[in-house]
């Protein structure tokens, strides 16, 4: 007896369970699937590689209806299907398979006039062939196994240039020309899937170009410097609009030196200390309702944005901070900032004036004074004094300064190069800097194009230095800087990772990044490859900063969070939105709750479950909670949670939008989410042609009877039993996740739906009904186990950099299995798993 | 998949039933050049020299553009009357569709190309773009040898399949183009330059011993790598050899152009100006140009709703009132251009518009349900014949073909003196309908 695979015994579960009775029985019982749990065996792949027999012929299938048109005598369409080999490891089948699939769901074959399948027959070759594909889609993969070259991603890209030159590449974006990077399984460090193309290569060296630039620093310490910038007091000067503007700031940005003439600029790369004393006047005692004089938020304490911008290339721009102006009284507001070279400083109110000085003289102050109207009689400094203003009496900056010099990433290489440096200097130092960069030792017979072209530089020119930055731009342009590349195994027995190799995955798996000195450490002395050691390291990563790299980058993917903001809501409508920052609030709190599971190695249940969450004050107004904190608003508090539906991923307003389209919620995408994401059962995608459901509401239908009509399409059935129940149960969440017990009335104007009330109780086979939030939390409850095992699966992805192939089942079973442990323990288990460390 | 060892056979031509179409536009060997492209003509049915795309990233509404029947334009929506002085210069096509695309988000992606990455079993370089496929079938001697520009969504893919950046910023494109450089600029330019060609000379000869230390898998990664070296030492060979001819003058100043009421233009009208000069300067032959999506407000009389919402009309009155005053807006804009390339004389002082082909539309057929069944597309100038509305077999009823976007680049081809058979989806040409 073959045994089933869990997975798939899972997905079976989930079709069971979802199936609504009366159609699809036959196929769930004779699934063709045989996931093999003893892969290296090699009799039980060559039965994997055979679709299974019992209750369903394809032949039969084909004989019946296919093969008078594709067969021995005609081959319409140069296509014939009776010597199709039923051999799954052969891609041609694969692609037949496919074929005749889409074209069953399609619904144009057989064509009309030609006799036809019955539903059951139709439904039961189409879940026959889904399964096959899935299983022929695993054989073809199983070559595939090994770890594939992988090109460091945008993010990790920067992520390593950052760590290796110790450079702050906060609003240096070294990668801004970098194409997207192509994603498999939702992943975008997944190897086979990333391209290296002619375009990201010109962008590669443009890049390394520029930060060559920035790393070699070979010169003095520049020199630090104060520059005071108040404007003129003497009072003979008359108070122009201009000047005006320097005492009381309006919408626009005002460099900090506008006064001086010519703009003052950063003399070069360093941190800055900037003082600006500012008063915040008359914002609450104003002579004028402010509401008239258009400010942005007069209620509120007044708040200036400090910019640092240069028009380089790349070009530059930096928001320094934001600081509260204090009221009626002047104070010196301190801001601390590495800033660029050249680059000017700006401020501006960022919730101050929306409208303009002169709009005010027109519009506003005739309200009050009917004479205002004669600018000629009225001078506009006659105003001040009387409305809120914000004064700018005095700026400074100090700078550059520097705790160490030179810069540490250019002391870390080139530290010991003397006054008359020769070759071999430029020799060790880039070969220093290249072990790093390569994450791998740098033997003696390595060929050295980075000194070949540094070499030939320094004996034409004679210029160390020029000569160290192409070297230096060698380096990052060579396949082993831009791939994590590992060399071929030894044997076909030992596929074992290098001590090196190894350090380079866990690095990139929870720091997205390169290895630092303790693991190269732990590398070199080959401890690495000892489990205890291996656990120690994790540990420790764990607990460095650099793992929250790791953690928003995770759930970017696996939760689609990086397509917040893709579909915002309108500016009008949702004003809060924009208002609250609600956007990156979300973000935050689904964040929160992923750092917390994983700190506390809580169990991973808590994502379906958790009865608290973290919230600052913005989303706890959204929401309707209670924060229970006298901590600053902006601050992001764990917040019991009062309401049952709010609990777990599902209750969160960052999962609710991204599956919704800014206008209205999409049950469809939802219920997708919840079976990619939750029970890691994917639907195939929607055959071609079939428009996405979008509702012509003119027919006043609701978007449930709306999905009701669509299912009853044969080919949108098989999957849309399973989508939409789920999608639907949610329906009590509006497009920003707001609680909701009706639609929306303000639809209904313009002849949408009316304001019905909400019926999220959902059918889902069997007369089991999932009812609402709620129901469908409990559900999913129930399936913790599945739950469990998609987490572990895309966890494992995310880690390996590679699709899984069946060959990983055994280990992905184990780590899923294990239930008594948490988040942390599961991360170490896919360390310890031997995917992880073999090739 | 990828490692099949049978020619990749797109599914898609089989849904079509063509007998054994090869969905790869990329070899050479379907198609060859024929160098009166290049040669100066001076009959009136020269061979078109250029091609521009203007797409609108989310589509206009049908009805704001095609009319109840086929034949005359006369009849064009009122949404569209800018375009009425121009109807002998116009050809509207209806019914067409990227078959297999079918709906969601991507079919704005697909326009140029008729592929989105599922339909291509890996292989990538069948999404090459239309006119990345004229590029390579051309090889235009010109400084740019295409230029995207706009905003939104990828629809410029190269032969890899890799989306082409495009600029989004007016005054950058028009610096790229017209603005040279110092010659201190333009020497550090150089320096860096080669510099860059001698580190990937290096980083090339260092990569052959990388080779042999590597896996079956990593190889074809590898190559992939070296590929990408390869191609840039060309690219960055041809960037050396335009670096000393002087950038042409631009014959007039988009940006000192004032809008009604003395305002600043909208960019649009702005970027549409610049694709003209470049035309007319023969800085590129092949260009893109795309008004993107999104959420925000849209500067025109009468329209108060969020772009994008309004884009999911579900038939809603006011909805689709706003949409037809947006359509109205981008059919004058339109119209300017067209007007603008009739003015501009070409190299033969004929109108730019007779050997310019362009082509107005966008993959996104109905925004409303994502779409890209029957979408609407305008043709106009490069010679073919105009002035009429083809309505073509939209699919979607029982027995009816849709007929593939990728038949009119064919005939595109054709008018370019390309003798290509097929581009991507394609099942034939509209040749019989457009000469």
């Amino acid at each position: 007896m073959i045994q089933l695979s869990r997975r798939i015994f899972n997905h079976l579960l989930v079709l069971l369970v979802l199936t609504i009775a009366s159609l699809v029985i036959a196929p769930l019982l004779t699934p063709p699937l045989i996931g093999g749990e003893h892969s290296g065996d090699e009799e039980q792949q060559k039965i994997a590689a055979q679709p299974a027999a019992d209750g369903f012929q394809l032949e039969g299938f084909l004989n019946t209806y296919c093969v008078q048109c594709h067969g021995e005598s005609k081959q319409k369409a140069d296509r014939r299907f009776d010597q199709l080999k039923m051999d799954l490891s052969d891609a041609a089948t694969g692609e037949s398979l496919q074929e005749i699939l889409d074209q069953l769901n399609l619904g144009d074959m057989p064509p009309q006039g030609e006799p036809q399948p019955s539903d059951k027959e139709l439904a039961t070759a189409v879940n026959w062939l889904t399964a096959s594909l899935k299983r022929a889609r695993e054989l073809a993969r199983q070559n595939a196994g090994q770890i594939v070259m992988r090109r460091l991603n945008k993010q990790e890209y920067r992520n390593t240039v950052s760590d290796l030159f110790d450079l702050e590449l906060d609003g240096f974006d070294i990668t801004m020309g970098f194409p997207d990077d192509e994603r498999a399984d939702g992943f975008d460090n997944i190897g086979e899937a990333l391209i290296m193309s002619g375009y990201r290569m010109e962008q590669v060296l443009w890049s390394a170009e520029k930060i060559s630039e920035r790393v070699i620093q070979p010169g003095p310490m520049p020199t630090a410097k104060t520059v005071v910038n108040a404007p003129p007091t003497d009072g003979r000067q008359p108070l122009g609009p201009n000047l005006l503007a320097r005492f009381l700031i309006d919408r626009d940005s005002h460099d900090i030196s506008s006064h001086t003439g010519r703009p003052w600029v950063t003399p070069a790369n360093g941190e800055y200390v900037l003082k600006i004393d500012a008063a915040m006047m008359r914002r609450l005692k104003s002579r004028y309702d402010n509401d008239q004089l258009r400010y942005y938020k007069w209620r509120e304490p007044a708040r200036l944005r400090v910019v640092a911008s240069a028009n380089s290339d790349p070009p530059y721009y930096r928001v320094l901070g934001e600081l509260e102006v204090p009221d009626d009284e002047t104070k010196t507001l301190t801001l601390r900032a590495n800033i660029q070279k050249n680059a000017r400083i700006t401020i501006s109110w960022i919730n101050g004036l929306h409208s303009s000085h002169k709009k005010i003289y027109r519009k506003v102050l005739p309200n009050y004074t009917e004479d205002a109207i004669y600018p000629e009689r009225n001078p506009r400094q006659m105003y001040i004094g009387s409305g809120p203003e914000l004064h700018i009496s005095q700026t400074s900056v100090e700078g550059p300064l520097y705790e160490t010099w030179p810069p540490k990433g250019f002391a870390r290489y080139f530290h010991d190069v003397p006054k008359q440096p020769d070759l071999s200097d430029l020799k060790r130092c880039l070969d220093r800097l290249a072990a790093k960069a390569f994450r791998q030792p740098i033997e003696d017979d390595h060929p050295r194009a980075y000194f070949k072209v540094a070499r030939t530089s320094f004996e034409e020119d004679g210029d160390f230095w020029d000569a160290a930055r192409l070297g230096v731009r060698t380096i990052l342009c060579s396949p082993r800087f831009l791939y994590l590349e590992e060399s071929k195994a030894p044997a076909e027995s030992n596929r074992s990772t290098s001590a090196y190799e190894l350090a380079s995955r866990l690095s990139y798996f929870l720091w997205r990044s390169m290895p630092d000195d303790e693991l190269f450490a732990a590398a070199e002395d080959g401890s690495l490859l000892k489990d205890e050691a291996l656990i120690n390291q994790v540990e420790r990563m764990l607990r460095d900063p650099k793992a929250r790299r790791f953690e928003s980058d995770f759930i970017d993917r696996w939760l689609w969070l990086d397509q917040l903001g893709k579909m915002p809501p309108d500016p009008q409508k949702d004003k809060a939105y924009y208002d609250l920052n609600l956007e990156s609030a979300m973000r935050r709190e689904t964040q929160a709750l992923f750092h917390h599971v994983l700190s506390t190695n809580s169990d991973v249940s808590e994502f379906l479950n958790a009865d608290y969450t973290f919230i600052n004050k913005s989303l706890a107004d959204f929401y309707g909670l209670e924060r229970e904190s006298d901590q600053p608003p902006e601050k992001f508090i764990r917040t019991s949670l009062t309401s049952d539906y709010r609990r777990g991923l599902l209750g969160h307003a960052s999962i609710l939008t991204v599956t919704s389209n800014g206008v209205e919620t999409q049950p469809v995408r939802r219920g997708v989410w919840v079976l990619d994401n939750l029970l890691g059962t994917p639907t195939p995608p929607p055959p071609p042609d079939v428009p996405e459901i979008a509702p012509d509401t003119r027919a006043a239908k609701t978007i449930r009877q709306l999905m009701e009509l669509h299912r009853a399409d044969r080919t949108c059935f098989t999957c849309h039993k399973k989508i939409d129940p789920l999608g639907l149960s949610m329906e009590n969440f509006d497009y920003l996740g707001r609680w909701r017990t009706r639609y929306d009335k303000a639809a209904a104007h313009n002849g949408g739906p009316e304001a019905s009330p909400i019926n999220a109780k959902v059918e889902i086979g069997n007369g089991d009904y999932i009812d609402g939030a709620v129901g469908l939390r409990q559900y999913l409850e129930k399936n913790t186990d599945q739950f469990r095992h998609c987490l572990a699966e895309k966890l494992m992805i995310f880690a390996l950099g590679r699709q899984l192939s069946f060959t990983d089942n055994d280990d992905l079973q184990a780590i899923a299995k294990n239930k008594s442990k948490g988040l942390r323990d599961m991360i170490k288990a896919i360390v310890l798993s031997e995917p992880f460390r073999t090739k | 998949m990828r490692q099949s060892k049978h020619p990749v056979v797109s599914r898609r031509s089989f849904l079509h039933g063509v007998a054994g179409t090869l969905a790869i536009p990329t070899f050479a060997s379907l198609s060859q050049v024929s160098h009166a492209a290049s040669e100066v003509a001076d009959s009136s049915n020269a061979p078109a020299r250029r091609f521009v795309c203007v797409s609108p990233e989310y589509g206009i509404y049908r009805k704001s553009l095609v009319p109840q029947t086929a034949g005359s334009l006369d009849q064009l929506p009122e949404p569209a009357k800018a375009l009425k002085p121009f109807i002998n210069d116009i050809s509207l096509l209806s019914g067409l569709d990227h078959p297999g695309v079918g709906g969601g988000h991507a079919c704005s992606a697909t326009l140029l190309n008729g592929m989105k990455e599922s339909m291509t079993d890996g292989d990538r370089r069948m999404m090459m773009s239309f006119d990345q496929f004229l590029v390579q079938e051309l090889q235009p001697n010109t400084r740019f040898q295409s230029l995207g520009a706009g905003n939104g969504g990828p629809i410029s893919y190269n032969s890899k399949g890799v989306p082409i950046p495009k600029e989004g910023n007016p005054q950058r494109l028009f610096a790229n183009i017209f603005q040279d450089s110092s010659p201190k600029a333009k020497e550090s330019r150089r320096r860096s330059l080669q510099a860059n060609s001698s580190i990937l000379d290096a980083v090339l000869e260092e990569s052959k011993s990388l080779r042999n230390e590597l896996g079956n898998q990593d190889k074809r990664k590898f190559e992939e790598y070296l590929n990408a070296v390869r191609e840039t030492e060309i690219k960055l060979g041809r960037r050396q050899s335009w670096l000393d001819k002087p950038r042409p003058k631009a014959p007039f100043d988009p940006f000192a152009i004032e809008g009604d009421d003395g305002e600043t233009r909208h960019s649009n009208e702005v970027f549409y100006d610049i694709v003209a000069l470049a035309l007319q300067t023969d800085a590129t032959r092949i260009m893109t140009f795309q008004m993107p999506g999104g959420n925000g407000f849209l500067p025109i009389d009468g329209v108060t709703m969020a772009y994008h919402n309004m884009t999911h009309h579900g038939h809603r009155p006011e909805h689709i009132r706003q949409l037809r005053l947006v359509d109205a807006w981008r059919f004058q804009q339109f119209a300017a251009f067209l007007k603008r390339l009739k003015t501009i004389r070409d190299e033969n002082d004929r109108p730019l518009l007779d050997t310019t082909i362009v082509m107005f539309g966008s993959g996104m057929a109905d925004a409303s349900v994502h779409s890209s069944r029957n979408t609407p597309i305008i043709l106009a100038g490069g010679g073919f014949k105009h002035g009429r509305h083809h309505a073509l077999p939209a699919g979607g009823k029982p027995g009816e073909k849709d007929t593939p976007l990728c038949d009119l680049f064919v005939s595109i081809s054709h008018q370019m003196k390309i003798e290509s058979e097929r581009f991507s989806t394609s099942q034939g040409d509209l040749d019989h309908l457009l000469s």
